[in-house]
């Protein structure tokens, strides 16, 4: 089924082919799961009581619209996407596409060349998502929210401090930082900076944890 | 119903000293977070929220909020100017102009406009506040529940349908956030609804969880991906050349009429349930564009271009505090954020606000009046202050917003397992801007939806199960005609432009994305 629509994508446009929204239809196919595992789940406990004052009403009207969207979506995803007029799309690109101004800033900086409005253009004309063309990078959101479980789930042995310092420092390194020592000046003050500002000043009670605080 | 009366008690109590510091402070922390690239005034205002929690003063809280969302608005449009990334839709359209403003030695001109231009239009629609709230409140208690149902409706479906690109995309996003809004204990029956068992989500999904994790747990996982493709570099600022206020004397011959132009576009559109900013903004935008003597300027750095979009987004504001606080309906993002942070307080706007609290609401809105003076004394000498916050390391920044979100869930919730929801909901959050989906709906829809159940359910309670009600009463049933005209409208455009032969361009533009 994918490869059929792939050529035939292809075929529309021969010169840049749209590249399959794989990532699209997977999204479809989960938020459709999803959507039909929560109306069976309020249909189950809604047990019969349909009354349009009752509690349950709502749930259901709304995990159908969930349900009947999510398929409008996936059925828009493996739909063909209809054939780009490439003088009307650059003309209204170039025009008055916030996506022109980095263009046409990227004509004279080259280094600000920025990927995802390049990929943005041809969603300007066709009306299904395409996964952005531009290099996404899977493992720093991964890796992002693998530390962000682990700060969570220190915090409360470890204390406030200790794990959003630490937290902190793994964070900056994920994103592109490294410079140790900067880090570290930052995040230690700043955790510290932060638990007596709100313990102190504004009585909110934060986890103390294993340092003598 | 001497409204300048009830406004001067307001000034009475905002130009006491505590108030005054403490709408100073809010302009302050408002622009120093709002200066952060990438977080616009709704999450501002949710990451702010934990640092009201301990104050029992509502009428100072209220007045910092203003102070808070001014200066949010004020940083977004300076990291707009200077570093070409908006915080919210509703500085997209600043930024065109303004980033090329400049990016051609003209920074100072751009951020005085804005400042300028946004105070100008804080001003004025701040009066016009003063006078139509009072007598809109007094409409508001003809108002029925089945009225209320219907505007809840309005509200959301055109925020969906008009801001956005795609209307199955948005429509998803506001099934999203009517399901999250679901989740807990059902009001009038108590019955747990989507809790799967557990006691945590018996009392439901806050809001500020919501907010907090799609804006900003899934915003920074959005960076995370995408390392490296963001701008990082601050424009410089040129020297002082004179002129007052940093404008030249054609400067300001060329800006007074776009303040003027975007005050009037933006309020009636802020009030109007329409989504906020984002619309004004861009209509502002597109109509400075079409009327410009030089439309060869624009797209390389026309004042018109900032000067009229920063006026109709303040505009907007003021304007979208009407509805907010005569009906307690939240036509933006933001707005919904206000509203949370009212229940925190246990204010509930409506109606009876005037009647109930007049003291709070008219120092909240003599508050907006010195709001805009703090702002416009505080951000044009401060400015090089504000460049030094935007040239903040992206790592540091995201890291420590990370660690400010995670510090806002837990102390609103106390909770580790409402922190991980606020995870949970930021990689939900993260999966949506990557696949284009708008997240100003989700919020809109966990906030309203209650509030309509709540509403149809005692509208049918009140005609004994009779849905007629809904289209004999007029009021409700125009309103919920404007729905359906709402979800029409986004096609317009498009078969107008077929007719006339050419693409919709212009109407494009105003579809904003995420807010």
């Amino acid at each position: 089924m994918p490869t059929e629509s792939q050529t035939r994508t292809g075929a529309v446009e021969p010169a840049a082919p749209v590249p399959a929204p794989r990532g699209a239809r997977i999204l479809g196919t989960v938020l459709l799961a999803g959507g039909l595992f929560l109306l069976w789940t309020a249909y189950r406990a809604a047990d019969g009581d349909y009354s349009i004052s009752g509690p349950w009403l709502a749930p259901l009207v709304v995990t159908t619209g969930w349900v009947v969207l999510a398929a409008w979506y996936l059925v828009t995803q493996f739909r063909t996407p209809p054939r780009p007029e490439p003088a009307v799309a650059t003309e209204s690109a170039a025009t008055t596409e916030p996506a022109a101004t980095t263009e046409s800033a990227a004509l004279t900086e080259p280094d600000a060349t920025t990927e995802p409005d390049a990929a943005a253009e041809p969603n300007a004309t066709t009306e299904p998502d395409d996964e952005p063309v531009a290099a996404v990078r899977w493992l720093p959101p991964a890796l992002l929210s693998a530390a962000l479980l682990g700060y969570v789930l220190l915090l409360d042995p470890a204390g406030f401090v200790l794990a959003s310092a630490v937290f902190f420092v793994a964070c900056a390194r994920i994103l592109g930082s490294r410079q140790w020592i900067r880090d570290v000046a930052v995040a230690v003050p700043l955790a510290f900076a932060i638990y007596y500002g709100f313990t102190q000043g504004l009585d909110i009670t934060l986890p103390a944890g294993v340092l003598p605080l | 119903m001497n409204i300048f009366g009830d406004l001067l008690g307001g000034f009475g109590t905002v130009l006491e000293p505590q108030y005054l510091l403490y709408a100073a402070i809010g302009v302050t922390l408002g622009t120093f977070v709002g200066v952060l690239p990438g977080i616009g005034p709704a999450l501002t205002i949710a990451l702010l929220l934990p640092v009201t929690f301990s104050l029992d003063d509502p009428i100072g809280t209220f007045i910092m909020f203003a102070g808070i969302y001014y200066g949010a608005m004020y940083g977004g449009s300076t990291t707009s100017i200077l570093l070409n990334t908006p915080g919210e839709s509703a500085s997209v359209a600043t930024a065109i102009e303004g980033y090329q403003m400049a990016r051609r030695g003209r920074a100072r001109a751009a951020l005085a406009t804005a400042a300028i231009g946004s105070f100008v239009a804080g001003t004025i629609s701040t009066l016009l506040l003063t006078l139509f709230a009072k007598p809109v409140a007094a409409l508001a208690v003809e108002f029925r529940a089945a009225d209320y149902f219907a505007l809840a409706l309005l509200a959301m479906v055109a925020v969906t349908a008009l801001v956005g690109r795609s209307l199955v995309r948005g429509l998803i996003s506001l099934v999203l956030g009517l399901f999250l809004g679901l989740v807990g204990l059902d009001e009038l029956t108590g019955q747990a609804r989507f809790s799967f068992g557990t006691l945590e989500l018996l009392d439901g999904i806050d809001v500020v969880v919501i907010i907090v994790g799609l804006f900003a747990i899934g915003e920074t996982l959005y960076v995370a991906s995408r390392l490296g493709q963001l701008p990082d570099r601050v424009t410089p600022l040129e020297p002082v050349k004179g002129g007052f206020g940093w404008l030249s004397r054609q400067d300001w011959a060329r800006s007074w009429r776009p303040w003027l132009r975007g005050t009037a576009v933006g309020f009636p559109f802020g009030a109007l349930p329409s989504g906020g900013a984002d619309i004004p903004t861009f209509l502002s935008y597109t109509y400075e564009r079409h009327r410009a003597k030089n439309k060869a300027e624009f797209g390389k750095g026309a004042i018109e271009g900032v000067a009229g979009p920063e006026a109709a987004n303040n505009a907007a504001f003021s304007g979208v505090l009407v509805p907010l606080l005569t009906l307690g309906i939240p036509t933006s993002a933001t707005a919904a954020v206000m509203l949370a942070a009212f229940q925190i307080f246990n204010v509930q706007p409506g109606p009876q606000l005037f009647d109930k609290s007049p003291e709070l609401v008219w120092a909240l809105i003599a508050s907006l009046y010195v709001g805009n003076v703090l702002l416009l004394l505080l951000n044009l000498p401060l400015i090089r202050l504000w460049v030094k916050v935007l040239q903040i390391p992206r790592p540091i920044l995201f890291a420590g917003i990370l660690v400010f979100a995670t510090l806002g869930v837990y102390a609103a919730t106390n909770s580790v397992i409402q922190v991980l929801i606020a995870y949970g909901i930021g990689v939900l959050g993260f999966f949506m801007r990557h696949f284009e989906f708008p997240i100003a709906p989700v919020i809109l829809g966990a906030i309203l939806g209650p509030m309509m159940e709540l509403q149809f359910r005692r509208t049918l309670v009140l005609s004994n199960g009779d849905l007629s009600v809904f289209v004999t009463r007029p009021l409700t049933a125009v309103l919920l005609g404007l729905v359906v005209v709402a979800l029409l409208v986004p096609f317009l455009p498009r078969i107008v432009a077929r007719l006339r032969g050419r693409p919709a361009t212009a109407q494009r533009l105003a579809f904003g994305e995420d807010d």
